[in-house]
């Protein structure tokens, strides 16, 4: 039976802001996307590779580096833990 | 309509409800504590749980309508497709780790920690199952069109198999079921869209580029369909449905509870990494097929209705596509898939809505402390809950209810979100504030969507919308955000003041 934790102070602040700088990073690049997509379609519809234009090649961009974001907090955040030798739920 | 019986999709439907019914059946052995029922034991892998957890956001919805709006509109559609990703991140970012450390079985767990326990477990209850009915209602009548359409199944028989199913795997199974049934689904609907994205590819050689001249070419609208063009008529509206989707799912308490299924933190984490990877290679595949529905179906008299348009309605592209590129049995395997597909994401909805009334209504708000007693309450609600379900799904299914989602998104992230975030990161936070805040949040999200374009002009009928943007999130978050601040702020001040004046 899992109990709730006690949270621990200074790695979890440290989180706490790499959580907010990523999410900051994320959401510049999302609402830049959008941004783009509503002021400027016409340049995202050039060609970038061949015929595939702009927009799908930033999207599909855009995607990896969502992905790419949650996995190194994910990889901070537990290494941090690993090295605090933190292995309470 | 497409009532031609497919033996392939019976035969793949048929296996898929009797496998997910063997696993309930194992299930039940074991979900017989609330620990159990409510999370699988907190025994799930990182992997196995960040299957399931992308499984809720690979819907019928995501898969098929995505893919149909890519068909018809282009690259507009692949905008939504990189909103369902984006909510992963702020997740995990801002609310996984805190709600994983403070709570137990539900978000409103975590949010009683520093507040008065009942009224906020009631205000969380309620809203949670308000944002839950939206999407249950969306996806049963999503359910009952789609299962009339792929297998030619009355309308009310397919509501009454799905609504059934649901019960079963919730009720006998709990968590262990309703998350199976999640990975099994994930899992065929991830190889069903890889093959078709993939034989859909090699009709073009493997050149994405020939694909895209050909859908270009194709396409009434050419040249449009390579930018976004509803973001650019309206960008209010646009960025606001981005903030829906992007702090929405932080709200939605099915994906919530799923933080509380895996053994620790770490595990948390690790399912929210791999939630947003399946996701993103998912959606990545759906604009493969949206585009490839462009190119090879849109030009082929055999997969066009007599009056225009796709035959059996335009949310067909991608099962008319698996047809062109995999014939007839590939057709039945999508269509299996996404019929287990709903089944597995409606279970889920069912068992966060049970718990809200079992474990934060019935056991905490009003405080009986007794295991089996509320394991049997869920378990009724359950029953309840897929009843309703049916029964809304017959009421509203001639109705348009392609809001419904984006209503449900817009009020977790404007109720939900708002006061979640503010009672784990900030001191101040009052109950009064919490309530008020969250308050603000719901009624102006279901308000402003109501005289708003998707129901006042689209449902209602009225020339014009009352408030013109849709979804209101863009304005409704930062008023919750606000409410809550002023009235933690200023109503202890106010009450001093009182109290100062009054003696």
């Amino acid at each position: 039976m899992r109990s709730p934790t006690p949270i621990s102070a200074a790695p979890f602040r440290q989180r706490t802001r790499l959580g907010a700088c990523l999410c900051v990073l994320v959401a510049l690049a999302y609402y830049g996307f959008l941004m783009a997509g509503a002021f400027a379609p016409q340049a995202l519809a050039r060609p970038a590779i061949g015929s595939v234009p702009w927009s799908f090649l930033l999207g599909a961009l855009l995607l990896v580096f969502i992905v790419a974001m949650t996995g190194l907090y994910t990889l901070l955040a537990n290494a941090a833990e690993t090295k605090a030798g933190d292995k309470r739920p | 309509m497409n009532a031609e019986t497919n033996p392939t999709a019976i035969g793949m439907f048929l296996a898929f409800a009797l496998v997910t019914l063997l696993i309930t059946w194992y299930a039940a052995s074991r979900a017989k504590s609330r620990s159990s029922f409510y999370t699988a034991g907190g025994e799930l892998s990182a992997l196995g749980n960040g299957l399931a957890i992308a499984g809720d956001y690979m819907s019928a919805a995501a898969f098929l309508g995505v893919s149909a709006l890519i068909t018809n509109v282009g690259f507009d559609g692949m905008l939504y497709g990189i909103g369902f990703v984006v909510g992963w991140p702020t997740v995990l970012f801002l609310i996984a780790e805190k709600l994983r450390r403070l709570g137990r079985f539900t978000f409103a767990d975590a949010l009683s920690h520093h507040l008065d326990e009942r009224p906020v477990r009631i205000f969380a209850a309620i809203s949670s199952l308000i944002v839950i009915a939206f999407y249950l209602i969306a996806q049963m009548v999503g359910a009952g069109q789609l299962i009339q359409l792929l297998f030619g199944l009355d309308y009310g028989y397919a509501i009454a198999i799905v609504g059934i199913l649901m019960v079963c795997y919730v009720t006998f199974g709990g968590m262990v079921a309703t998350t199976w049934v999640q990975i099994i689904k994930a899992t065929l609907l991830l190889g069903g869209a890889a093959i078709l994205s993939v034989l859909t590819l090699a009709r073009f050689g493997f050149d994405f580029s020939a694909l895209v001249d050909r859908a270009v070419a194709v396409h009434p609208k050419h040249q449009a369909i390579l930018a976004p063009a509803a973001i650019g008529a309206d960008p209010i509206s646009g960025i606001s449905l981005g903030v829906a989707l992007m702090f929405g799912t932080s709200g939605l308490p099915h994906i919530l509870m799923r933080f509380f299924t895996v053994p620790d933190v770490r595990a948390a984490r690790g399912s929210v990494f791999f939630a947003s990877l399946f996701n993103a290679c998912f959606f990545l595949m759906v604009f493969i097929i949206g585009f490839g529905a462009v190119a090879l179906v849109l030009p082929d008299p055999a997969y066009l209705a007599p009056g225009g348009g796709l035959k059996g309605g335009a949310n067909m592209a991608a099962i008319h596509l698996s047809r062109a590129v995999g014939g007839d049995v590939l057709m039945g395997f999508i269509s299996a898939v996404a019929f287990a597909t709903i089944l597995a994401v409606v279970a889920g909805l069912t068992l966060s809505g049970a718990s809200a009334i079992s474990h934060d209504l019935y056991a905490r708000a009003f405080g009986v402390s007794d295991e089996a007693k509320e394991l049997r309450i869920s378990r009724i609600a359950t029953l309840v809950i897929g009843v309703v379900a049916i029964l809304l799904g017959l009421a509203f299914r001639t109705q348009n209810v392609a809001y419904m989602v984006g209503l449900a998104f817009a009020i977790a992230a404007s109720a939900n979100f708002p006061i979640l975030f503010l009672a784990m990161n900030w001191r101040g936070l009052t109950t009064a504030g919490a309530i008020a805040g969250g308050t603000a949040g719901l009624v102006s999200a279901v308000g402003l969507t109501v005289i708003g374009p998707s129901i006042w002009v689209k449902v209602l009928g009225n020339a014009a919308p009352i408030f013109p943007y849709d979804p209101p999130a863009l304005f409704t978050m930062p008023l919750a955000f606000l409410v809550a601040w002023g009235v933690s702020v200023w109503a202890p001040r106010m009450a001093a003041d009182g109290v100062e004046t009054a003696s």
